[in-house]
């Protein structure tokens, strides 16, 4: 197996839906795989990106920053931006993290600067983006992170714009690889050898 | 005499004060709902916008307090960062328009580095060396202080800070935010042995109250709406220990490592009572001495940035009109942001 083989073994494909609007709907069984399929998708981003990552509290949603800074090669510390509601980290792009649950409306979101930050070649990772209304760019990537099991987690994947969706399509390319590659279609672990 | 005026715009507070020498409290003004409402009109709940309006009003409230003029002031200090971008250019405007009107000298301060410098603003602050635990909403750090402005970092947290997380757990129990104090109130009522939530491990000194986070989530999740309503105090209760005994574990094993024999806690996580009892017991138990800040000290407040600044400028580390706001800024210098 590959080294991304490897980590994505415990990454489980429910379902690829391609077209204009392509959607993919994972299941990670831990807070690592959620932050390897972050990674994926980080690793894949060349030009100004916004992704909004939804879910309740506690759900994963700084993890999967971290995964997508990281795949940016970002080298500072990636933590929960809620109290200072934006980090700024240096990576292949700028990489913006933006936390609005302190947020209460969306004038407020506006006095953050946020037209400054969506206005530059950066990569823009929103967590709670549902605080910030129509103020969301229509070509974005949406991440929903939904509760299963204490680790386990269910995320969906999709895209709106030409070039959000060439980059989950190229993700659900990988992810596929990957599965194949981890054994995913068949019942035995082929083993980690390779 | 020398009067140093600090201004404090990093996130939420909007503050200012005048501090003597670096350890004497002359006026120190943050902006809350009585200025709020002295200065009339609704304030938003954060953002730069809400310091542009206070930050004129509040210095100079600071200044008439300190029964002084601009003109009796002999230097200026900035909280430079980490912060929110938009909030701290705020303050280093203010603060540089005010230094090259006055021809004062002026200095961009670290907002954590200010939040160890509360240690020498109160009777009882401790002379290095110390081991420090800074802990608030948006930080959880172990610095060693082996002299003023002499750092190292032995740990911080991985994910989120630790009254992040008191907040967030007080979200989920349908507290109001920021829930921390309300937190702390619920759990006065509760027991704090009723629910056990994990300690988390992780290697070193460094801090992880995520998944902490999470198990109240599920904790919470799997009782019907009535028995969360009996047990939420006890919630509340259990899991401020488990943070508590968190904070207090790490600053215990860190003062082992490095051999220090004094332990100071700030930053607004330090206001809590039963932070403050425990570890009071912990440390004299064991031989430490051990001083944290009153609370208006601990919270956000500038007479710490004044106090940090007046080290530097007494240093000689006065900065030029060009300084920068940094939201990333580093305590140590070639720390990674």
């Amino acid at each position: 197996m590959t080294d991304e083989a490897e980590q994505m073994k415990n990454l489980h494909i429910e379902s690829i839906e391609r077209g204009i609007n392509p959607t993919l709907v994972l299941i990670t069984e831990s807070g690592h795989d959620t932050r390897s399929l972050g990674r994926m998708l980080g690793s894949l981003i060349r030009r100004a990106t916004f992704i909004g990552l939804t879910g309740p509290l506690g759900s994963g949603k700084t993890c999967f920053a971290q995964g997508v800074a990281d795949g940016l090669g970002v080298r500072s510390r990636v933590r929960s931006p809620s109290y200072i509601l934006v980090a700024e980290h240096a990576g292949v792009l700028p990489f913006y993290h933006i936390d609005l649950y302190r947020i209460d409306d969306a004038h407020e979101v506006a006095d953050l600067g946020w037209d400054e930050y969506l206005g530059v070649d950066a990569v823009v990772v929103v967590e709670w983006p549902e605080k910030a209304g129509g103020l969301v760019p229509a070509s974005k990537i949406d991440v929903d992170i939904s509760h299963l099991a204490p680790l386990e987690r269910r995320l969906t994947i999709s895209a709106t714009g030409t070039q959000e969706g060439r980059l989950v399509g190229d993700l659900a390319g990988l992810l596929w690889e990957s599965a194949r590659g981890a054994g995913e279609a068949e019942p035995l672990d082929r083993g980690t050898s390779g | 005499m020398s009067c140093v005026l600090g201004i404090e715009t990093s996130c939420d507070e909007t503050a200012a004060a005048v501090v003597a020498n670096g350890t004497e409290i002359i006026s120190n003004i943050v902006a809350s709902q009585s200025v709020h409402a002295e200065y009339g009109g609704v304030v938003p709940e954060l953002a730069s916008r809400a310091h542009v309006e206070l930050v004129v009003p509040i210095i100079t409230q600071a200044v008439a307090e300190a029964s002084t003029t601009l003109d009796g002031l002999d230097g200026i200090a900035v909280t430079q960062g980490p912060g929110l971008i938009g909030c701290l250019l705020v303050g280093v405007s203010v603060a540089k328009s005010l230094a090259y009107a006055l021809g004062l000298p002026f200095v961009g301060v670290n907002h954590i580095e200010a939040h160890i410098f509360a240690n020498f603003l109160h009777s009882e602050g401790l002379p290095p060396p110390f081991l420090c635990l800074v802990a608030s909403g948006g930080h959880t750090d172990l610095i060693h202080v082996s002299e003023r402005c002499d750092y190292a970092k032995l740990g911080e947290t991985l994910d989120d800070a630790a009254g992040e997380a008191l907040d967030k757990a007080a979200k989920l129990l349908g507290l109001p935010y920021p829930g921390g104090p309300e937190l702390e109130r619920l759990a006065t009522e509760g027991d704090p042995d009723a629910v056990s939530f994990p300690r988390p491990s992780v290697p070193g000194f460094d801090f992880s109250f995520s998944g902490m986070k999470t198990s109240v989530y599920y904790y919470l999740r799997d009782l019907s709406p009535e028995e969360v309503e009996r047990r939420r105090a006890d919630v509340a209760a259990s899991f401020q220990e488990a943070v508590v005994d968190t904070l207090i574990g790490r600053l215990l094993e860190a003062a082992d490592h490095v051999r220090v024999d004094r332990l100071v806690v700030a930053g607004g996580v330090a206001s809590n009572l039963r932070l403050r009892e425990k570890l009071g017991a912990a440390a004299s138990g064991r031989g430490f001495q051990f001083s944290v800040p009153p609370p208006s000290l601990c919270t956000d407040n500038a007479a710490m940035v004044a106090a940090a600044g007046f080290e530097r400028l007494r240093r000689g580390e006065a900065a030029a009109l060009g300084l920068a706001a940094q939201a990333s800024m580093p305590l140590l210098s070639g720390e990674r942001g």
